[in-house]
C-alpha cells in the first residue's frame, strides 16, 4: 500500500469507529433518558444496596485517569527522559476518563437536573463535595496542561513553568483519588470501606490501572502507525506496572490481615471475600495480579503482546477490586433481624439479608449495562475524536 | 449542640410488635406503596416472630426502628448539597426533597440498615387522594426519604404519631436535652441499649431492656 | 349482582336495586307460604356490629328475622369458656381489666394477649412493672409467653388435665382456702350417693317454703335448702342455718351414704395426680407443681384466650378453671378472677322483637342432620333460603366440606358484604352493603369498658345500602313493612334510652352524640365478697345438673360434670382414633393484619403481611423432609391446604400452627377451613376449632 492509501484506509478506519462510537454514546443517552422517565427501579439497585454499577465505574475510571495523569506528569516532574513520547496521549486518555467519571456521577444521580444544586448549595463537610470540586480543577488542570504540553512544544513558554504545571497536576491527580476514596472511607458506617489505608491504596490501585490502560492505548496507536515507541519504554513501563501491582497487592495483604486478625466484625468481611459472595471477584484479582506479577518480573515475558495482555488483565483487576469495594460494602447488613422486607428493599436481582449467601446483594440490570456501555461509547469517541483531531503525535525529539 | 435533642425512648419489654406504629406512620405520611419509615424488627429467630435458643428455651423481643435522628448525624455530613440537616430546634435530622440530587450518599454513610428509603420510580398509591396530614411534603420521585419525627406535628407542639399510635404505652417521646423531662427520666433509671453505639452517631433513640 | 353460571363459576349478571329486592321477596314468599317461616335462614357473624348492624342479629336486619320468624343459624363459636362458667358460677360477670393491677399473678391459659387483645395488654404490663408476675400456659412460644416470667408449654388440648392436677397438688399440701370454700361454695353441701343430688331439707323431712316470685317465671320460687354438716352440732343443718359446715364428712342417714361435695371432688382429682399425667400433659411434674403453688400466691387473675374452650372439652376448661379459682379463694377480689374481662352493656331487646315472635336457634354445628332429616326438635324443618350478612362462613367456619354440604343444598343464597369474600363467591345474589363508617351506629363490645358512638363519615359509596335500609326494602315487599317505617335515630333511642342500663347510668343516644365516648360503670370486680347469683349464693364447685348451651336435640347427659372431671378433645389427643392417623395437633393463631377475613384486600396492611403459612417446629420437619421456605401439603381425612412451610422453634413439637385468615384464592391449593372440624359437642354446641388432628408432608404438584 502506498502511503496515502494507507493514510486513507486508516482515516476510513478510524471514520468508521468514530461513528460506531457516536451510535453507541447516543443510545445510551437514550437509555438515559429511560431511566430518568420510567425511574431508577429499572436498575437493579435497592434501597439496602442503593450504589452500584454506575458508582463501580466511577470509581474505575477517576483511578484510569488518575494513573493516566500521573504516568504524563511524573516523568516531568522528575526530569526523566523517556516517557515523554506518549505524555501527550497520555493526558488525552487521562481527560477522556476523568469526563467519564464525571459521566458515570451523572447518570447515577436521581435528579441530574438539580446537578447546579452541588455548586449552590455546596455542603463543604462532604466527602462527595470534595470530589466534585478537585474532579473540576483536575479536569481544568488537565486541559491546561495539555495545552501547555503543545505550546511547548511550537516552542512558546518555558519548560520550568510546564515543570511547576506538572507539579500540580501530579498532585492534584493523586488528590483526586484520595479524594474520591474519601467518600467511602470516611464512612464509619461500612467496616468495609471505613480504612486509613483506603486513600493511598486507591492510589496504587490508579497507579496500576492507569498506567496499564496507558499502556494499552500506546501499543494500539504504535500499531496503527501514529507514534513511534522505543522497545526498551514499553519494558520500562512494564516493570513500573509490576511495582504498582506489587505495592497495591501489600495494600491488600495489609487491609486483609487488620480486618481478619481480631476475628472480630472484620472477620466476617474477610470471609466474605474470600469464599463468600464475592469470592469469584476476590480470587480473580488475586490470580490476574500475580500474572500481572509474572510478565512484569520475568524478562522473558515482557514481550509485547505479554505486556499488553498483562495491562488488559490489570485493568480487569482494579475493576474487579472495585466491585468488591462497593457491593462488599453493601453486601453484610449492619442491622439484619428479620422485618418486613418489602417494596425497594431488594431486586430480583439481590439476595435476603443473610450476609454471606452464595447470592449477591445486587447485580446490574440490562439497563445499567447499557448505560454503561453508552458512556464507554462516548469516551471511546471522545479518545478517537482527541487522536484524529488532536497533535497529540509525539515530536521527534523525545524518542 | 442543638436547642433540643427530641428523641424517643421505646419500651422492648412493652413492645409486642403489634405494627401498630408503623401503619399510623404509613398513613400519617402518605407513604407510597413499598415504602415503609418505621419498621419492627424481631430480634430472635431467622423469621418475623420467631425466637432464638431452641424449644423450650426461647427469647425474643421487638426492636421498632425508625431513623435515629443522631445528635452526630453520618448523613449530613455525607450530603453534598446540605438536603440533609440537622435542625437546631428540634434536633431532628431532616430532609429537604427539593434540594436533594438523588445522589444516596447518605443511604451509603448511614449504618441504619433500612431507615432511609430512596424512590426508585414514581410514588404511587393505594388512594387516589393523599390521606394523613396535609402539611406532610409530598413525596417526590428520585429523592430520599425517611421518618421525619413528624416535624409537621413538631411544629405544632404535637408529639409524633407513632408515640399515640403504641398500644402498650412502649413508646415515649421528649427532649434528651432537658434533665427533668421524662426520657431522660426514664434512662436514668432502666436499663437501655443503643443500636450501633460503637458507630459514634450518638443515636437519639433509646431501647429500654 | 346475580348469578349467571354455576355457584361459584365467577359469571355475574349487574342487576338493580329494585330487581334484587324483588328476586328476594318473591322468592322468600313463595318459600314461607309453600314451606313455613322457618324455610328462610340467617346466618350472621361478628363482621360488623353495632346496633344498626346484623352481627348478633342486631339491628332492623335482626328485627326482620325476628318479625318474619326466620330459621337462626347459630354459628356457635368462642362460647364454651362462658358454658363452663356459668355451670359454676351461673353468670358470665368478670372483673374490670383495670383491675389486673390488683393481681399478683396473671395466668393465660391458651390466649395469645398480646397479638389478639392488643387493648388488655397495656394494662398488664402496666401491673407487671408494678410487680405482678406474668405466667403464660400455651403449647408454643408466643409474644405472650415471651414477655412472660414463667411459660409453660402444654399439650393442646390438655389445658382441663393440667388445671385438675393443679387442683388436686394445691388440696393435698393443704394450700387450698377453706373457708372460701365453706363459706362461698357448695363444697360443704352433702350429696346422696343413690342419685348423686344434692341433699336437701326435704330430703330430712322439712317442707319446702315458698319465697320472692322469680321474675322470669311468674311463679314465686321455691326454698328447699341444701344440707350440710354442721360440726357445731354434730348433726345434718341446712346451710343457711348450720354454724359450723365442714367439708369433710361421710354419713349414712337412714342407710343412705352422704359424702360432702367436696371429698366427692377430691377423690375425683386423685385420678389427676402430677406424677399420672405428666406425660399426657406434656409437662414436667416439677413444672406442674411450681405453677400450682403460683397459683396460690395472692390474687390470681386466671385470664383466658379463645383457645382452650376450642376443643370437645372447652366447657369443662372453663367449669375446672373457675373450680381453681374457688380452690384458691381467688375470686370476688380486685385482680382475683377468672376469665376475659367484659363489660358488658344490655341493650332494650324487646326492640327487635316489635310483634313478639322470634326467630329459632338452629346450630350450624347440626345444620346437615336437620338437612338430612328434614326435621329439627321432632318438627318438619325444611330450609330452602339463606341470607348471609357480617359473616364469611364459607372461609372462617369450620370443616368447608360439611358447610358445602349444607350451602349447596339450600336453594337461594344471598349474600350481603362489601368485600368479594369466599361466602360472596359461592352466592347466587349478591347485594352491596355501606362501610360502617358510611352509617352512624352505636358500638359497645364486651372487650373495654366504652359505649360510644360511631360516627357517619360519609354517605354510602357508589350503590351500596346499610343493612337497615335492606331490611326495610324487603320488609315492604314482605307485608311487614308497617313495623319498619321508623327512622335509624328512632331504632336508636329505643334499642339505647329504654335499656335498663342506660337508665341506670343516665345513658341517652344524644348524650353519646356529644360526649362520643362514655365509660361504662359496672362491677369492677365480679362476683365481689364471694357472693355468686345462684340458689343459695354460692358457687357450684359440684355441678348438680347442667344443661347444653342450645337444645337441638341432641342428646346429653345432665350429669355428666358434676364433680370437675377431665374429658378428652375429640380429635387432637394421643389416644383419639384420628391421631392414630393423623399425629400432629393443628392448631391456630391470629393474623396481625386481619381480623377474620376483614382487611385482606388492604394494601397497606399486605405490605406488613405474610402469605399462607404454617409454622413447624424444625425436628417434626427435618423427619418428614420438609425445608425450610419449601411448599407442603398439611391434610386429614376432611381436606387439605398446601402453604409455606416456616421452620419456628417457637413451636412445640408435635403441633402444626396457622396464622388464620385466608381466603381460598390466596392458597396454593385448598385451605385451611377444609381441615376443621365440625363435630358438635353436646353441652356446649361449640365449634372445636382447634379440635383437629392432621399430618404435613411436602407438597408435590402432581399427588
Amino acid at each position: 500500500m502506498t502511503e496515502s492509501t494507507k493514510k486513507t484506509s486508516r482515516s476510513k478506519g478510524q471514520m468508521i469507529a468514530i461513528i460506531i462510537a457516536a451510535l453507541i454514546a447516543a443510545i445510551g443517552i437514550g437509555l438515559w433518558a429511560y431511566q430518568l422517565s420510567a425511574g431508577f427501579v429499572n436498575t437493579n439497585m435497592r434501597n439496602l444496596d442503593s450504589w452500584g454499577l454506575y458508582i463501580i465505574n466511577f470509581m474505575w475510571f477517576v483511578g484510569l485517569s488518575a494513573g493516566g495523569m500521573i504516568i504524563s506528569s511524573a516523568p516531568k516532574v522528575f526530569g526523566a527522559k523517556g516517557f515523554g513520547g506518549i505524555s501527550k496521549v497520555a493526558v488525552w486518555v487521562s481527560i477522556c476518563c476523568t469526563v467519564l467519571a464525571v459521566a458515570f456521577v451523572l447518570v447515577d444521580l436521581g435528579g441530574p437536573q438539580r446537578v447546579w444544586h452541588l455548586f449552590a448549595y455546596a455542603n463543604m463537610s462532604s466527602p462527595l463535595m470534595w470530589d466534585i470540586i478537585v474532579l473540576t480543577l483536575y479536569l481544568i488542570i488537565s486541559i491546561v496542561y495539555l495545552w501547555a504540553v503543545l505550546r511547548l512544544e511550537k516552542g512558546k513558554g518555558s519548560a520550568k513553568a510546564l515543570r511547576v504545571l506538572s507539579a500540580i497536576a501530579l498532585i492534584c491527580a493523586v488528590m483526586v483519588h484520595t479524594v474520591t476514596a474519601w467518600i467511602f472511607g470516611l464512612l464509619q458506617a461500612r467496616a468495609l470501606w471505613y480504612t486509613a489505608l483506603l486513600g493511598p491504596w486507591f492510589v496504587s490501585s490508579a497507579l496500576v490501572s492507569g498506567l496499564a490502560l496507558v499502556l494499552i492505548v500506546v501499543v494500539a496507536l504504535r500499531k496503527a502507525g501514529y507514534l513511534e515507541l522505543k522497545q526498551e519504554n514499553i519494558v520500562k513501563m512494564a516493570k513500573f506496572l509490576g511495582i504498582f501491582m506489587a505495592v497495591d497487592l501489600y495494600f491488600f495483604a495489609c487491609d486483609l490481615l487488620t480486618s481478619g486478625f481480631p476475628g472480630a466484625e472484620g472477620a466476617t468481611i474477610v470471609a466474605m471475600l474470600t469464599t463468600g459472595a464475592l469470592a469469584p471477584f476476590f480470587w480473580t484479582e488475586i490470580i490476574l495480579s500475580i500474572i500481572v506479577l509474572f510478565v512484569a518480573f520475568v524478562p522473558t515475558l515482557r514481550t509485547t503482546s505479554l505486556v499488553v495482555c498483562a495491562s488488559a488483565l490489570a485493568v480487569l483487576a482494579i475493576l474487579c477490586k472495585r466491585i468488591q469495594l462497593l457491593v462488599g460494602g453493601f453486601q453484610i447488613p449492619n442491622i439484619s433481624y428479620p422485618t418486613v422486607l418489602t417494596g425497594p428493599e431488594l431486586s430480583g436481582g439481590g439476595s435476603s439479608l443473610a450476609s454471606l449467601s452464595s447470592s449477591l446483594v445486587y447485580v446490574p440490570s440490562p439497563l445499567e449495562f447499557g448505560i454503561v456501555i453508552g458512556v464507554l461509547g462516548l469516551g471511546a469517541l471522545l479518545l478517537l475524536l482527541g487522536i484524529r483531531l488532536l497533535p497529540l503525535k509525539p515530536a521527534a525529539e523525545d524518542n | 449542640m442543638a436547642e433540643k435533642q427530641y428523641g424517643l425512648v421505646v419500651d422492648t419489654k412493652r413492645c409486642v410488635g403489634c405494627h401498630s406504629c408503623s401503619v399510623a406512620c404509613k398513613i400519617e405520611n402518605n407513604l407510597s406503596a413499598g415504602v415503609i419509615w418505621n419498621r419492627i424488627l424481631t430480634n430472635g429467630g431467622a423469621s418475623m416472630d420467631s425466637a432464638k435458643g431452641t424449644f423450650p428455651n426461647l427469647s425474643k423481643h421487638y426492636i421498632p426502628m425508625i431513623c435515629q435522628h443522631c445528635a452526630n448525624p453520618a448523613c449530613t455530613k455525607a450530603c453534598p448539597v446540605g438536603a440533609t440537616y440537622k435542625d437546631i430546634t428540634t434536633g431532628a435530622v431532616r430532609q429537604d426533597y427539593d434540594l436533594c440530587i438523588g445522589c444516596r450518599m447518605c443511604m451509603a454513610a448511614c449504618p441504619y440498615t433500612g431507615v432511609r428509603s430512596f424512590n426508585w420510580e414514581e410514588p404511587t398509591y393505594t388512594m387516589d387522594f393523599a390521606v394523613g396530614d396535609i402539611n406532610v411534603p409530598k413525596h417526590q420521585k428520585h429523592v430520599v426519604e425517611k421518618c421525619t419525627l413528624c416535624y409537621h406535628k413538631l411544629s405544632k407542639g404535637e408529639e409524633p404519631i407513632c408515640i399515640d399510635a403504641c398500644i402498650s404505652g412502649a413508646r415515649v417521646f421528649g427532649d434528651l436535652n432537658d434533665p427533668d423531662d421524662k426520657v431522660v427520666n426514664l434512662i436514668s433509671k432502666r436499663k437501655y441499649i443503643q443500636l450501633l453505639p460503637e458507630r459514634g452517631t450518638n443515636p437519639s433513640v433509646y431501647y429500654l431492656v | 349482582m346475580k348469578r349467571v353460571g354455576e355457584r361459584g363459576s365467577g359469571e355475574w349478571e349487574r342487576i338493580s336495586w329494585d330487581e334484587a329486592i324483588s328476586t328476594i321477596a318473591e322468592k322468600w314468599k313463595e318459600y314461607r307460604s309453600k314451606y313455613g317461616n322457618q324455610s328462610l335462614s340467617f346466618y350472621w357473624g361478628s363482621g360488623a356490629t353495632g346496633q344498626l348492624a346484623p352481627g348478633n342479629a342486631t339491628g332492623l336486619m335482626g328485627r326482620l328475622v325476628n318479625v318474619l320468624e326466620f330459621t337462626n343459624i347459630d354459628y356457635c363459636v368462642d362460647l364454651a369458656m362462658s358454658v363452663g362458667v356459668g355451670w359454676v358460677s351461673a353468670s358470665g360477670a368478670l372483673n374490670d381489666i383495670t383491675n389486673v393491677k390488683y393481681s399478683d399473678r396473671v395466668v393465660l391459659w391458651g390466649c395469645s394477649l398480646s397479638d389478639a387483645w392488643w387493648q388488655f395488654w397495656k394494662p398488664v404490663a402496666d401491673a407487671m412493672e408494678n410487680g405482678t408476675r406474668l405466667i403464660t400456659v400455651d403449647p408454643n412460644f408466643s409474644t405472650s409467653a415471651s414477655k412472660s416470667d414463667l411459660w409453660i408449654s402444654n399439650r393442646p388440648g390438655s389445658d382441663p388435665l393440667l388445671i385438675l392436677s393443679l387442683m388436686q397438688y394445691i388440696i393435698e399440701h393443704d394450700l387450698h382456702n377453706k373457708d372460701f370454700l365453706i363459706g362461698h361454695t357448695n363444697a360443704s353441701f352433702m350429696v346422696r350417693s343413690d342419685n348423686g343430688k344434692i341433699l336437701r331439707m326435704s330430703d330430712l323431712g322439712q317442707e319446702p317454703t315458698e319465697g320472692p316470685v322469680n321474675p322470669y317465671t311468674g311463679q314465686p320460687t321455691i326454698i328447699d335448702p341444701p344440707v350440710v354438716w354442721d360440726e357445731e352440732t354434730s348433726s345434718l343443718q341446712a346451710w343457711n342455718v348450720a354454724t359450723k359446715p365442714t367439708l369433710h364428712k361421710n354419713y349414712v342417714h337412714e342407710g343412705l351414704r352422704l359424702d360432702t361435695a367436696f371429698d366427692l371432688v377430691v377423690a375425683e382429682l386423685q385420678n389427676y395426680k402430677a406424677e399420672k399425667i405428666t406425660e399426657l400433659v406434656g409437662v414436667p411434674v416439677d413444672q406442674i407443681e411450681l405453677l400450682a403453688l403460683e397459683q396460690t400466691k395472692g390474687n390470681v387473675w386466671n385470664l383466658t384466650g379463645m383457645a382452650s374452650q376450642a376443643y370437645k372439652n372447652g366447657a369443662v376448661f372453663g367449669q375446672v378453671l373457675v373450680c381453681l379459682n374457688l380452690i384458691t379463694g381467688s375470686i370476688g377480689r380486685p385482680g382475683a378472677t377468672v376469665g376475659a374481662a367484659w363489660r358488658f352493656f344490655s341493650m332494650n331487646g324487646a326492640v327487635l322483637t316489635p310483634t313478639g315472635t322470634t326467630m329459632t336457634n338452629v346450630p350450624v354445628l347440626g345444620l346437615n342432620q336437620v338437612m338430612d332429616s328434614g326435621k329439627f326438635k321432632g318438627q318438619d324443618w325444611p330450609i330452602k333460603a339463606l341470607y348471609v350478612a357480617a359473616a364469611n362462613p364459607v372461609s372462617c367456619a369450620a370443616d368447608y366440606h360439611g358447610i358445602k354440604s349444607w350451602w349447596d343444598r339450600i336453594e337461594f343464597i344471598v349474600v350481603a358484604d362489601l368485600q368479594f369474600t369466599d361466602s360472596v363467591k359461592y352466592a347466587d345474589l349478591v347485594l352491596p352493603v355501606a362501610h360502617a363508617l358510611e352509617t352512624e351506629d352505636v358500638k359497645t363490645s364486651g372487650y373495654f369498658p366504652f359505649i360510644g358512638i360511631s360516627e357517619k363519615a360519609i354517605e354510602p359509596l357508589f350503590e351500596a345500602k346499610t343493612d337497615g335500609d335492606i331490611a326495610r326494602l324487603l320488609a315492604e315487599q314482605l307485608g311487614v313493612g308497617e313495623h319498619f317505617r321508623l327512622s335509624n335515630d328512632e331504632f336508636l333511642r329505643d334499642r339505647i334510652d329504654n335499656a335498663p342500663a342506660a337508665k341506670a347510668q343516665n345513658i341517652t343516644l344524644d348524650r353519646l352524640r356529644k360526649e362520643k365516648d362514655i365509660y361504662l360503670e359496672g362491677p369492677g370486680t365480679a362476683f365481689e365478697g364471694g357472693y355468686f347469683p345462684t340458689e343459695t349464693g354460692k358457687a357450684n364447685l359440684y355441678c348438680e345438673m347442667v344443661a347444653p348451651r342450645l337444645n337441638w336435640g341432641q342428646d346429653f347427659d345432665p350429669t355428666a360434670v358434676r364433680v370437675p372431671r377431665f374429658f378428652p378433645p375429640h380429635e387432637s389427643w394421643p389416644t383419639s382414633e384420628a391421631m392414630k392417623k393423623y399425629p400432629m395437633a393443628l392448631m391456630s393463631e391470629r393474623l396481625r393484619t386481619r381480623w377474620h377475613t376483614n382487611e385482606y384486600e388492604n394494601e397497606w396492611l399486605a405490605e406488613i403481611g405474610q402469605e399462607p403459612l404454617v409454622k413447624i417446629n424444625p425436628i417434626d420437619a427435618v423427619e418428614r423432609g420438609i425445608t425450610d421456605g419449601s411448599l407442603v401439603e398439611v391434610f386429614n381425612d376432611r381436606g387439605h391446604a398446601v402453604v409455606k412451610a416456616e421452620f419456628s422453634d417457637n413451636i412445640r413439637p408435635g403441633v402444626l400452627l396457622y396464622p388464620k385468615s385466608w381466603q381460598q384464592h390466596e392458597f396454593k391449593a385448598g385451605g385451611w377451613t377444609e381441615l376443621t372440624s365440625s363435630f358438635p359437642d353436646p353441652l356446649a354446641v361449640n365449634t372445636s376449632f382447634m379440635d383437629v388432628a392432621a399430618d404435613i408432608r411436602p407438597w408435590r404438584e402432581e399427588a
